[in-house]
């Protein structure tokens, strides 16, 4: 159950983040193409870090507690 | 297409939006308020305007959708400021209260939260839209580089 729900939120996390970062890529951008692939790729980038940033932490410092 | 002939095409279409009067911007601007993506589509942006109404559009529903239909709503006070940032998408906030006002908060909402995030953030993602039809109706002029 506790599992379900954290992967529920890290789902909707990944949505969100990317459909922001598509379509915050796309304002000074002409190409859909280009739009897709940077908003995509700079999405991830910022999913993957912040998932070890404050997943990780967060996990370590919750064993430090 | 050469990159000389993409950047005459680019130049004639930024001219041609030049003459483009402010009324045309402006209607432009309200039309991306009302419908994500209509105000692209009239300045010729076909692409762009499909991408933005497809993701906008689905990341309002999908709020909708998380939150049973009980996120855009104006008798909770702790809701205002996420009605605000849901309003820059007039049209879909305006069908979507219409739709969902008899609905109450009569059990509790496990996604609530979600759904308000969802919706508010495809609010605040079209303002973002309505500046950038601005900026392609208007793009400001490029500095000159020594």
């Amino acid at each position: 159950m506790k599992s379900e729900l954290l992967f529920e939120h890290v789902g909707l996390f990944v949505l969100l983040v990317l459909i922001v970062s598509v379509v915050y890529n796309g304002l000074r951008r002409e190409r859909v193409s280009e739009i897709v692939r940077v908003g995509l790729q700079r999405g991830l980038f910022f999913i993957l870090v912040s998932l070890i940033v404050f997943g990780g932490g967060g996990y370590l410092l919750a064993q430090w507690l | 297409m050469t990159a000389d002939g993409d950047a005459t095409i680019r130049g004639g279409t930024r001219a041609a939006h030049a003459a483009l009067s402010p009324i045309t911007v402006f209607l432009c601007v309200v039309a991306t308020w009302i419908l994500p993506g209509a105000g692209h589509w009239l300045l010729g942006r076909r692409g762009k305007a499909l991408l933005y109404f497809g993701l906008i559009a689905f990341a309002y529903a999908f709020g909708l959708w998380l939150a049973a239909g009980r996120n855009v709503r104006l008798d909770q006070d702790t809701m205002d400021l996420y009605f605000f940032g849901e309003s820059f998408c007039g049209g879909f906030t305006l069908v979507a209260w219409w739709l969902t006002r008899g609905l109450e908060l009569a059990f509790e909402q496990p996604l609530l939260d979600a759904g308000l995030l969802f919706s508010t953030v495809a609010g605040l993602l079209n303002l973002c839209v309505m500046v950038d039809v601005y900026e392609t109706a208007r793009p400001r002029p490029v500095a000159a580089h020594a």
